[in-house]
């Protein structure tokens, strides 16, 4: 009796202690899900007209700004599907905007202040320590043709050219800030309407002049050892002696060739950024914009310099490209291997041919 | 004041093109020009994704600091608009544009690419008024009549938002903290880098000087 007693009164406690086991090991089981269950509670910020009671966030507000903090700009174009025509819509977003955006409106400009400055720097510089550059005249005033008319015509069409582009270019590049707010939006929206378009036509002429350039001057311009001991002296910038030259110097040489490398890059890259843009891409524009635009500098830079020694800085050599003749001592003081030679050939052509009188 | 924004939620974007078709009916916009597109990523495979993208009037518009002309103004709340009369049509928008907004009607070669357009946010010229010039060169101006774009206002789902700053971000918020954040809130942060995250500060907090290039008047 007593034993089924003792049994019937500790068969509920077991049965309890397996009860509250079991229960445990549920409990255990369910805590990380119960853990889960939404609990609606509406942040403070988030109560107004729009807020609905019912729709309570489950989601932590932080991580969604801290994810939408860090997907600001994609760092490569993305290009996707359009259902139009017009296949350059198809691309979504282009960073490459914000990098050319900065390079045309903050560093561009620097670009080209900075190397004009530069020049000028250095043309004063060379007015004030040299002066301009006089000559012995020949007393019997003998003259020694230098460009034929064919090489005046070229050059002169490839420098107007030039200044008008150069000057309806340095519009795009510095007329919002210095020209529009002196004369009004309309009349320099205007002004800078025709310029663009004189711009994108007078760049045929330039191209041509360049072509043309390049071919009538090539042989004068090749550069040879009387050119290295040119540059070995720097030109006689410095000492202020005559370094003995051919037709051209080695520093009129490398002028030859960097406007026909230069003229050449703003050539091609000036005729693509005319094409419709779905034609070459966005960021090739760009790309031909900041060539096009450094290159640009580079000319200008260098024309201001080139422009100061052929009038101011030497005098009498601006009669080569105006009058097609240059004095007989000028020549001999500048270019006197050119003198010698044409001298000497014309010697030969004398001996060569008998006198009318023997 | 408002601050005007666009928010694409591409998680419910269907790709109906009705936004597009709205706009070009709503304005009258010619043929090869679309102020607003739709396009899909990743079309066909799985995660694709379709945005509505037009102008996003972003707060410091790359479009006005790169304008030869200086042709851009921003409206108080924060519309980026161009005049035509400036306008030289050299392109340099669209190059700056990360959103290839900017719209030009001529694709000849050699010559001028016409006076830009792009998406107004139903905002018309930048001059006031709803005049029939206004109307053929920049579109309607429902903004004057107390409307919003006719973009946003007819999406079946509500995927495109146009409005306060404030407001929109507060619903897509709504939306993204009971769904989860899926997509992205496209170009938002982009556009109005005074607010890269969508708890936009509106007006209040907008310092105008971060768009002193474009917030001249003409």
């Amino acid at each position: 009796m007593p034993m089924p007693a003792a049994w019937n009164a500790s068969e509920p406690i077991a049965r309890a202690i397996k009860l509250l086991a079991s229960l445990v090991l549920l409990l255990a089981l369910i805590a990380p899900l119960s853990a889960q269950t939404p609990t609606p509670v509406a942040p403070a910020t988030d109560e107004g007209m729009y807020y609905n009671p019912s729709r309570a966030p489950i989601h932590s507000e932080q991580d969604l700004l801290n994810e939408l903090g860090v997907t600001a700009m994609p760092s490569e174009a993305l290009r996707g599907q359009v259902y139009i025509p017009d296949e350059k819509l198809g691309v979504l977003v282009q960073p490459q905007g914000r990098a050319w955006r900065d390079f045309r409106t903050y560093i561009n400009p620097w670009i080209h202040a900075g190397l004009i400055a530069l020049a000028l720097i250095a043309v004063i510089l060379l007015a004030i320590l040299r002066g301009s550059q006089d000559y012995q005249r020949d007393p019997d005033g003998r003259r020694v043709a230098r460009f034929r008319p064919v090489d005046r015509f070229v050059h002169w069409s490839m420098a107007v050219s030039f200044i008008v582009l150069a000057l309806t270019g340095l519009n795009i590049v510095f007329g919002r800030w210095l020209i529009q707010p002196l004369i009004g939006d309309i009349a320099f929206g205007q002004m800078t309407l025709w310029g663009m378009i004189i711009h994108n036509s007078v760049g045929y002429v330039f191209i041509v002049a360049i072509f043309a350039m390049a071919v009538m001057w090539l042989q004068d311009n090749l550069f040879n050892r009387v050119d290295w001991y040119w540059f070995r002296r720097g030109g006689g910038l410095v000492s202020g002696e005559h370094i003995p030259a051919e037709k051209f110097n080695a520093g009129q040489k490398l002028i030859y060739w960097f406007a026909l490398i230069g003229g050449l890059a703003l050539g091609i890259t000036g005729i693509l950024m005319m094409l419709p843009i779905g034609q070459i891409g966005v960021n090739a524009l760009q790309w031909m914009h900041g060539i096009h635009s450094v290159v640009a500098a580079l000319m200008i830079a260098m024309i201001i310099g080139h422009i100061y020694l052929g009038s101011f800085g030497v005098q009498g050599s601006f009669e080569a490209m105006s009058r097609g003749d240059v004095d007989y001592e000028w020549a001999r003081t500048h270019h006197p291997l050119w003198v010698g030679r044409i001298l000497g050939a014309r010697r030969r052509r004398d001996r060569s041919s008998p006198q009318p009188g023997e | 004041m408002a601050r005007m924004k666009f928010l694409c939620d591409a998680e419910r974007c269907i790709e109906c093109n009705a936004c597009v078709t709205a706009c070009k009916n709503e304005h009258e916009v010619p043929w090869g020009m679309n102020r607003r597109r739709v396009v899909t990523l990743n079309d066909g495979l799985i995660g694709e994704k379709s945005i509505s993208m037009a102008c996003m009037h972003c707060t410091d518009a790359p479009c006005a600091s790169v304008c030869p002309v200086d042709c851009f103004l921003q409206t108080d709340d924060g519309i980026v608009l161009h005049s035509k009369e400036v306008c030289i049509g050299c392109g340099y928008c669209f190059y700056a544009c990360p959103f290839g907004a900017p719209q030009f009607p001529k694709t000849t070669n050699f010559s001028s690419r016409g006076k830009m357009d792009k998406c107004t946010y139903c905002a018309g010229g930048p001059e006031d008024g709803n005049s029939p010039e206004i109307y053929a060169l920049y579109g309607r101006n429902r903004l004057a009549e107390g409307k919003l774009p006719l973009c946003s206002e007819m999406c079946s789902t509500k995927s495109l938002l146009a409005g306060d700053g404030e407001i929109i971000a507060r619903i897509y918020r709504e939306r993204v903290l009971r769904r989860g954040y899926g997509s992205r809130a496209w170009g938002w942060s982009t556009a109005y880098v005074d607010s890269p995250s969508p708890q936009s500060p509106g007006l209040s907090e907008w310092d105008p000087g971060l768009a002193a290039e474009s917030r001249r008047e003409i």
